[in-house]
């Protein structure tokens, strides 16, 4: 019944983020970032993995509304460096951001912001647990902070964005649950979970400092970083990352 | 600005803090007692038969663990190593219990190493011929008595439906069909349903199924049914006998398993292999891959499978037969079909 009712409140939710889309100018941007990353996923293995993460970011931004689509892909090792696992994942995020504060060039603003994540870990060498699906819709509170300023007489904007997982629903396999009773003799075990901050306590965070260039160009800089962690059906999760991206205005 | 300052100080101490929060539990040191803790309490979380093995062998898993932590010492080598956690698992009995490292397999196949065979493969291959089917994993014949004959070693890449429907319909004019599935370890329990289910015309409950929910040795899900459905394509009417040994195991236990509920069939043979867990894999901090039983599967009764299942009739390989170049229990066999035959057909 819970499921239910979180389910209800999300479909209720979501439509104040997919407002209508203002009729003012937008900027798209695109992203593309390499870093570090750090995943462990019980399901699996009981160590985390590590390896090199490459994701892809499109963003649009309009004054009050913003679609994130990410892209990521990470081959990982690990600790005794002889077995890989590879993770993938694709997400998608709309959110509607409220004035909060605007004092000189500092502006602030937050607001709710409907997640998608759809995602799946490989392990090359397990057998009857050869990977972990990922899917999750949740309800997430969205914070962007941009400061400007002006140095060796150019502008600069520096931003920051702060995404955190408060309600939704997740899948998840049970504990000792194989695929061939979930998918072959389609046995449900509790594999739609409500997800919360206590068995999701979770955040995304990106800081990026805008170049302006001639012609209305930009150039961005940044750090993005994504603490994902989940304990669901006593299976433990945990994705950790850090990432250098680089970005063009389209 | 400082205000700024004090809240992104703040993010990034929360950012440390979170990352805390989910970890591994398991013992990380790749050190002698480090992989054997990380196997003992791996096993001791995750393993489904530790009740089963204590009722039948006597196992405590406490006491295991306290024996062969006393063989260890900070200089042994790593082959050393191996052989104690091996047999430390090897205390389970379990042909699915595994210790995997790039130089060796640990294992425990007493369950057909200490016993008969029963199974002599250039003697089955005479009855197969020159001639015969091949259709995936499906080697089959025609015998000179008009029975049919269908060897299937493996589950693991095959029988697809379409296969097996082509061989019934192939094999429909026999008398009566053998199915031999001796030395078959085992493979997917999709090709094992996809075979037995061309033996029913209506759907059969066949077992039940359930699966560990937490680290405790009886934190287990509600037993679910399982069904065997009939086949869409070809489904044989006629009588069967399935022959079986000691190294039928996993996914051909529950071939065996399936078919033990269908009237038409009789098992023939020995006892099989057992191996009713579904295995799951992880590993110890060395790298070492660990095999275990994690889903178990039961019978119709609820009664446990994982040592074996009896045959209708037992047959063992008769030495006579053998330098005679015979097979005793294709020709046992032979003589139940033809007599189940004569009898419906005076």
């Amino acid at each position: 019944m819970a499921v239910k009712r979180v389910l209800y409140i999300l479909l209720a939710l979501l439509p104040t983020c997919l407002m209508a889309q203002e009729k003012q100018e937008s900027t798209t941007r695109l992203f593309v970032g390499g870093g570090w990353a750090n995943v462990m996923d019980t399901y699996l293995s009981p160590y985390s993995y590590k390896g090199f993460r490459a994701e892809l970011l499109i963003e649009r931004q309009y004054e009050h509304t913003m679609h994130r689509t990410t892209v990521h892909a990470s081959p990982l090792e690990n600790p005794a460096g002889n077995v890989n696992e590879y993770d993938f994942g694709v997400s998608y995020g709309v959110a509607h951001h409220y004035q909060m504060l605007k004092k000189g060039p500092f502006n602030l603003k937050a607001g709710p912001m409907g997640y998608m994540y759809l995602g799946c870990i490989y392990n090359e060498r397990n057998g009857n647990n050869p990977a972990q699906a990922k899917l999750s819709l949740m309800l997430d509170a969205s914070v962007l902070a941009t400061y400007d300023f002006r140095l060796w007489r150019k502008d600069f904007q520096l931003e920051y964005a702060l995404d955190i997982p408060c309600i939704g629903l997740a899948y998840s396999p049970q504990f000792g649950q194989s695929y061939y009773e979930e998918f072959v003799l389609g046995n449900y075990d509790h594999n739609c979970v409500f997800a919360h901050p206590f068995n999701t306590p979770s955040m995304r965070q990106r800081l990026v400092i805008d170049f302006k260039l001639k012609n209305r160009k930009c150039l961005y800089l940044g750090y993005d970083s994504e603490l994902y962690q989940t304990k669901y059906n006593e299976l433990r999760h945990h994705s950790y990352s850090h990432s250098i991206i680089l970005g063009i205005k389209l | 600005m400082k205000k700024l300052f004090h809240i992104i100080i703040s993010i990034i101490g929360v950012t440390f803090m979170l990352s805390a929060c989910v970890d591994e539990e398991l013992p990380t040191a790749d050190t002698p007692q480090g992989n054997l803790d990380a196997l003992w309490q791996l096993m001791d979380e995750r393993y489904c038969f530790f009740d089963y093995k204590k009722a039948e062998l006597g196992v405590d898993w406490n006491e295991v663990h306290d024996r062969y932590r006393k063989k260890l010492s900070p200089k042994m080598t790593t082959l050393q190593l191996f052989e104690v956690c091996c047999a430390m698992i090897a205390e389970l009995k379990d042909g699915h219990v595994n210790l995997g490292a790039s130089f060796n397999l640990g294992r425990n196949w007493s369950y057909w190493e200490d016993e008969p065979e029963n199974y002599y493969d250039s003697i089955a291959r005479s009855y197969l011929g020159h001639e015969y089917g091949i259709a995936s994993s499906l080697r089959y014949t025609v015998l000179d008595d008009n029975i049919g004959y269908v060897r299937c070693s493996s589950f693991e890449n095959g029988p697809g439906d379409g296969n097996v429907s082509n061989v019934l319909a192939i094999l429909a004019p026999c008398n009566g069909l053998i199915i031999d599935i001796r030395n078959n370890g085992g493979g997917s329990l999709v090709h094992a349903d996809n075979l037995a289910s061309h033996f029913t015309n209506e759907k059969v409950l066949v077992g039940y199924i359930y699966h560990k929910t937490g680290k405790g040795h009886n934190d287990f899900s509600a037993m679910k049914a399982e069904y065997l459905e009939p086949a869409k394509g070809t489904r044989w009417q006629k009588p069967v006998v399935v022959i079986t040994n000691r190294q039928c195991f996993s996914a051909a236990n529950d071939f065996v398993k399936m078919m033990h509920c269908l009237p038409n069939v009789t098992l023939l043979g020995d006892k099989t292999g057992g191996g009713s867990g579904m295995p799951f894999t992880q590993e110890i901090p060395c790298g070492w891959s660990v095999r275990y039983s994690a889903v178990v599967s039961v019978d119709k009764d609820k009664q446990h499978i994982e040592f074996g299942i009896e045959p209708d009739v037992k047959v063992s390989m008769d030495m006579t037969d053998v330098n005679r170049k015979k097979d005793t229990l294709i020709e046992r066999a032979r003589a139940i079909l033809n007599q189940k035959h004569a009898s419906t057909n005076p």
